[in-house]
């Protein structure tokens, strides 16, 4: 297996040595050293500074919607801990990390404990794939964006493990719901990757957004009128899949206390809620990645900022609609977030699909490319126009329907 | 370190394994369960397969598991079920324990065309394709012809069983030359990596010859000497007297038989490439292996899959009733 790691650790150990060689240390050390050692180290390193990452970005963006939150509904939110309250959720991380542990006792202690791992290990393992600058090594990986797909689909089974393994019954209720929501939704997210995967012909997330740079028409969003109801589609699904508010069924706090973490306290709840929050950054950042342009800059010719800081930027962008709709929207049922994914979300996703083939295989063929701007910007007009004739020629002429009176107390 | 990690996940294939099997509470197997599978797919990435290691967890782990956990769930009354094997069972299923440790053992130790794939992509990744041999079938390739796209500049890398100067190498090497015949590619370079013997931590490249037409047999075109010194030395990345490597035409077709890993690392550095992706996987599952030769064991697999899951449901359902 060739990684681009080995090889930057190979290109790595040759500067080493040239570098030796130039300032005459002495002595041969880097070549001595094993490659796969180099890469072990390497790797550690990669590991620890994502690690570093995902605990920073929770600690964020939980401020970021206590702030947010409070504004929404006209409060002001912490404001004790340090200036402005910005230290609140550390001052929270400590409380959290001191409180008592509780296993209950009618719980599977063994299931239990381990259930906030496999949480906590999934959501932060898809960090690996994202692409946050340009890069050869970070984010580079030929099955880029399937790996998250894959992984991705483990934290269901955490939040099974904990639901069950908590003997409660709302625990229980919490896992079912969490289980049939998120393995519906993965369906059209996946869709939603799928015309990604069709447009660019790859899975490598790196190799995707280097597709998009040069500008805010470069994105996939933006490329034809399918990948923007895409791009919708996904970001539906991606809060869908991140249970938060309105399919935030698994852990709604009305009716079931907390969903499948209502036995968990201490540390072991932290861990879900700092899941909970990389989840967040993950699934945004993927979504910037697909149909946002990534690390690349919206503005054609301006190169002046690094690319992490448009990724970053981007991400919060996304991260603050998601709180937006989830300080503003109600919960949905059970049966309406059901029939929102199969009957809205995947036939839409199947139009779609079959949208992105005819605009990719017409750019294919060539068509569209004598004129100013592609095909799948023309469609922007056509798509519309093909919408709007369809409607026409099926209403002209029926009458509205009436809705059925309903009666009541039958 | 990887020798660690691989035993690592053999014990937990194995302990875990063991869990679903002699463990009384179904949660408890379905969880195992996961952690087996999980370790399969840590198998698959240790055999260079990534992408069926993504398969592995998308299809088994993450939809297969969470649907039987679910039904698990949904049926609650089978939750607090103590599962028991009563001691009739035993006979049959040491028989089909049997057979299929046979079946597994026969594939794993005698001679299996999985190592035979060769695999091609072009420098930026855009596109992969890759031909197959088998050691039955000789001549019949999975074509390169057929790939909708042309590798430029590529690194084709050969596993065989037999490394080195066997027959069985050079057999493929032809194989191989014929498919990229078949796809338009006209100059190949055979470069052959082995250890240096006075230094073993380099490797020596060698350029051996090119192929420059299919037709006639294989024929092995002539080659002059400066020639082969300015692709030798392409392949090295060094300028030789009167030939600065951006002169050299690059190779059209690398072919790099009995490389080690090292020495796959270290060419694709030296020719500034971009890394190779295992197609051995892709194709294996893509389509010919898996649907040609191994169509009737892969349908006898998946019948037996299938009385199995019957089995396990009615078993289940007569628990519930006792």
């Amino acid at each position: 297996m060739t990684h681009p790691i080995e090889a930057f650790a190979a290109r790595l150990r040759t500067t080493l040595a040239q570098t030796t060689e130039t300032l005459e240390l002495g002595g041969r050390w880097p070549e001595a050293i094993p490659l796969e050692g180099l890469i072990a180290i390497m790797l550690v390193l990669l590991a620890a500074v994502s690690v570093a990452l995902i605990a920073v970005v929770p600690i964020v963006l939980v401020l970021m919607e206590r702030k947010i939150s409070a504004y929404f509904q006209d409060r002001l939110g912490p404001t004790r801990v340090g200036p402005w309250g910005v230290l609140v959720t550390l001052a929270d991380g400590i409380k959290l990390l001191f409180k008592e542990d509780l296993i209950p006792p009618q719980a599977d202690k063994m299931l239990f404990r381990l259930a906030p791992y496999v949480v906590f290990g999934s959501s932060f393992a898809v960090v690996a794939v994202l692409p946050p600058f340009r890069s050869t090594v970070i984010g580079n990986l030929q099955l880029g964006l399937f790996i998250y797909l894959a992984v991705s689909s483990l934290v269901v089974l955490g939040i099974i493990m904990a639901g069950w393994s908590s003997n409660s019954k709302y625990s229980l209720f919490g896992a079912l719901r969490g289980a049939a929501q998120m393995v519906s939704y993965e369906i059209p997210l996946g869709l939603a990757a799928l015309m990604i995967v069709m447009t660019a012909g790859t899975l490598n997330m790196q190799h995707l957004v280097m597709d998009q740079v040069g500008g805010i028409h470069r994105w996939y969003m933006f490329r034809n009128p399918f990948l923007f109801i895409g791009a919708g589609i996904y970001f539906i699904s991606s809060i869908a899949e991140v249970n938060r508010t309105p399919f935030d069924l698994p852990e709604a706090e009305s009716e079931i206390v907390a969903g499948f973490h209502t036995e968990y306290s201490g540390l072991r709840f932290a861990y879900f809620f700092l899941a909970e929050y990389a989840n967040v950054f993950v699934v945004s950042g993927i979504c910037v990645a697909l149909f946002m342009g990534g690390w690349s800059s919206p503005i054609p010719g301006f190169q002046a900022l690094p690319g992490i800081v448009w990724f970053v930027g981007k991400v919060l962008v996304l991260v603050f609609v998601m709180m937006w709709i989830r300080w503003t929207v109600p919960r949905v049922r059970v049966d309406q977030l059901m029939a929102v994914c199969w009957k809205y979300l995947l036939p839409i996703s199947f139009v779609n699909i079959v949208g992105t083939g005819v605009v990719v295989l017409l750019e294919r063929e060539g068509w569209g490319a004598e004129l100013p701007i592609g095909i799948g910007h023309m469609m922007w007009i056509a798509v519309p126009v093909v919408l709007l004739v369809l409607g026409l020629l099926a209403f002209s002429g029926t009458a509205p329907v009436r809705p059925r009176p309903t009666t009541v107390g039958r | 370190m990887s020798l660690v990690l691989f035993y690592g996940f053999v014990g937990l294939a194995l302990t875990s394994a063991l869990i679903v099997v002699t463990t009384r509470n179904i949660v408890h197997a379905a969880f195992a369960l996961m952690v087996t599978l999980f370790s399969v797919a840590a198998f698959y990435v240790f055999l260079d397969a990534d992408f069926l290691a993504v398969i592995q967890l998308l299809v088994y782990v993450g939809g297969i598991l969470v649907l039987v956990l679910f039904g698990v769930m949904m049926t609650s009354g089978s939750l607090l079920v103590k599962l028991r094997a009563p001691v009739r069972q035993l006979a049959p299923a040491a028989a089909i324990g049997v057979v299929l440790l046979g079946l597994l053992l026969h594939v794993s130790i005698g001679e299996s065309p999985w190592d035979q794939f060769v695999l091609v992509e072009n420098p930026d990744g855009s596109a992969a394709a890759a031909i197959q041999g088998s050691a039955s079938e000789r001549p019949s390739l999975a074509s390169l012809a057929t790939a909708s796209v042309r590798p430029r500049l590529s690194i084709a890398y050969a596993s065989t069983r037999a490394q080195g100067e066997g027959p069985a190498d050079r057999l493929l090497e032809q194989e191989v030359a014929t498919a990229l015949i078949g796809a338009g590619i006209q100059r190949m370079y055979v470069v052959q990596s082995r250890p240096d013997t006075l230094n073993p931590t380099r490797h020596v490249v060698l350029v051996e010859k090119r192929v420059t037409s299919l037709v006639d047999d294989h024929a092995e075109a002539d080659i002059s000497d400066e020639e082969l010194a300015s692709v030798r030395e392409a392949v090295a990345g060094r300028p030789v007297d009167g030939f600065a490597p951006a002169e050299v035409s690059r190779p059209e077709m690398l072919l790099v038989t009995g490389a080690d890993e090292k020495a796959r690392v270290a060419l694709i550095g030296d020719l500034g490439l971009r890394e190779v992706t295992d197609v051995r996987t892709v194709v294996g599952l893509g389509d010919s292996v898996m649907l040609g030769e191994f169509l009737l064991p892969f349908e006898v697999v998946g019948a037996l899959l299938l009385v199995a899951l019957i089995g396990a449901a009615v078993v289940s359902r007569k628990e519930l009733e006792a």
